[in-house]
């Protein structure tokens, strides 16, 4: 565990000194970042330009929501995204057996490589609208928090590492990881606007609805146990399953070296 | 012998066209399938704004002067122009441009932008046919569920609406030009493109009707050209008749293009001048 943080650490070290390398790209690629958490920021504005709630969802609690998702992106995106494009492409290209040879957990190494940056304004426009918004909370509630971030953050990464596996078995898919990404649609609106079968479904099956829900939740004390432990079954369960597809799938690999 | 001898000019250029439109189309056949995902991309988010705003409507019968059902047409409609007039082609050739990978285009006898514009022209037929089904599929599953309701069809409006499809996916390509030649002076225009979907996304109306937009926003894109390409061909399918607005708005529409289309030549003509690159 030590030996994989300080390889975790020394790959953000590597990213850091990449950024200070490459400084008006970082300052473009934050702009754009900006700009989307506007854009996503301007769809809540135009929901309660029309209405005072959404679905039991004031102003104010939408916006702690709002902020919660902006930490999970602005988290995933930094972490992941850069990693899981490189992992299909080393797929497509042939060049994954260079990893696969690496004395360490192969899927570890796909999945961490890379840390950017760019989200970082968007990161703090998410804080910005918790502490702006956030009712008074207390310190358990803040550590459970944080632990659910984590958890949807988990969720995420497993999914996105789950979908980006299938490259495997396709030709030539490139748009394959923009899946996860289109998704996260549905975690950008609280889980109670969905009803019915959809609701079930989201919630419940496969509960992508709760993954900035059940967080916000907790610090609009609203927390509901029962969500937890569906968002943390299916996490484990994903998990496991996503550890299976990859080992199995890298048996179907072949590449001519690199 | 004159009128022969520009036949022979015309005939020589719909020929080179027909096959970069060619290419452009056995292109889309070739990644048909990353093109059908794609569009199943593209239409997922309607349905977590048709959610949205269920949630929005709940116990009323109109929102800002619009039904659910007119609501609901204006997004499809906003679909059917994001996936048959937006190109993205600038992603492609700005990393071209930056690599200095267009030499050979130089020497060819059709110029650089005609050969992205036609070639994206054959690909976007090719979405167009990955994209019916769905579409359709999604239609008629909103009209089973009772979302869609008294929605009228005429030939005018569709009319009308085909013209501003075809203005804005000239439209589109130029802003898409504009990304293209920021590369012969900039290392990151990439990250311009994402501007460029951002603004055609905030003053074009994607994410609602103009007329739920703060009204400082409703007040700077009445000003802009990017609600023409979208906001008001998507309005007018769910309208039940052609506004003379409308009218007014394609003529306007017309007139944008073509200043654009003026802008992008003179930057091309001073951008060949600035490429550099080394080998071929």
């Amino acid at each position: 565990m030590k030996k994989y943080f300080s390889i975790w650490l020394h790959f953000a070290k590597i990213s850091l000194q990449r950024l200070f390398e490459y400084r008006a790209d970082f300052f473009l690629w934050s702009l754009v970042s900006t700009g989307w958490t506007i854009f996503s920021l301007l769809f809540y504005q135009i929901l309660f330009l029309q209405t005072s709630n959404i679905a039991g969802w004031n102003k104010q609690q939408m916006l702690v929501f709002a902020g919660t998702y902006m930490i999970i992106d602005a988290a995933t995106w930094s972490i992941f995204w850069r990693n899981i494009q490189n992992y299909t492409e080393s797929i497509f290209n042939g060049t994954l057996d260079f990893l696969l040879l690496q004395p360490i957990d192969a899927q570890f190494r796909l999945s961490v490589r890379h840390i950017s940056f760019t989200n970082v304004p968007r990161l703090i426009i998410g804080i910005i609208l918790l502490a702006f918004n956030l009712p008074t909370v207390t310190l358990s509630q803040v550590l459970m928090y944080i632990a659910l971030i984590f958890l949807s953050m988990g969720v995420i990464y497993t999914l996105w590492f789950f979908t980006a596996t299938f490259t495997f078995w396709v030709e030539k898919l490139d748009n394959i990881i923009e899946i996860v990404p289109t998704l996260r649609r549905i975690w950008s609106m609280p889980s109670d606007i969905y009803s019915g079968f959809v609701s079930a479904m989201l919630t419940i099956i496969i509960p992508l609805a709760l993954i900035t829900t059940t967080p916000t939740r907790v610090l609009l004390h609203q927390f509901r146990w029962q969500e937890l432990v569906v968002l943390l079954t299916f996490f484990i369960i994903l998990f496991g399953a996503t550890r299976a597809f990859f080992h199995y799938s890298v048996k179907k690999y072949s590449g001519i070296g690199s | 012998m004159w009128i022969s001898r520009k036949v022979l000019a015309v005939k020589r250029v719909i020929k080179k066209w027909s096959a970069v439109f060619r290419i452009g189309l056995i292109q889309g056949l070739a990644f048909r399938a990353e093109t059908f995902l794609w569009i199943i991309l593209d239409i997922f988010p309607t349905f977590i704004l048709i959610a949205s705003w269920l949630a929005v409507f709940h116990g009323k019968t109109t929102v800002g002067g619009q039904s659910l059902s007119q609501l609901i047409i204006y997004y499809l409609a906003v679909l059917i122009i994001i996936n048959l007039a937006e190109v993205h082609f600038e992603e492609r050739w700005v990393e071209n441009v930056r690599y200095g990978k267009i030499d050979y285009y130089f020497v060819k006898p059709i110029s650089l932008p005609t050969y992205i514009i036609v070639q994206a022209l054959g690909s976007k037929l090719m979405t167009f046919v990955t994209f019916l089904l769905p579409f359709l599929a999604l239609m008629f599953g909103l009209i089973h569920t009772g979302l869609i309701t008294g929605f009228t069809f005429t030939f005018s409006k569709l009319f009308v609406f085909l013209a501003f499809l075809l203005l804005a996916f000239i439209f589109d390509s130029i802003l898409s030009f504009f990304v293209v030649f920021a590369a012969f002076w900039m290392d990151e225009a990439s990250s311009i493109g994402h501007f460029k979907w951002m603004v055609t996304g905030i003053f074009g109306g994607t994410l609602a009707p103009l007329t739920f937009y703060p009204q400082w926003i409703q007040k700077i894109a009445a000003f802009l050209p990017f609600k023409l390409a979208l906001s008001t061909p998507a309005q007018l399918l769910a309208r039940n008749s052609v506004l003379q607005s409308d009218l007014r708005e394609l003529g306007l529409f017309f007139v944008y293009v073509v200043v654009c289309l003026f802008i992008i030549r003179f930057m091309w003509k001073h951008a060949q001048y600035k490429y550099t690159s080394a080998g071929g």
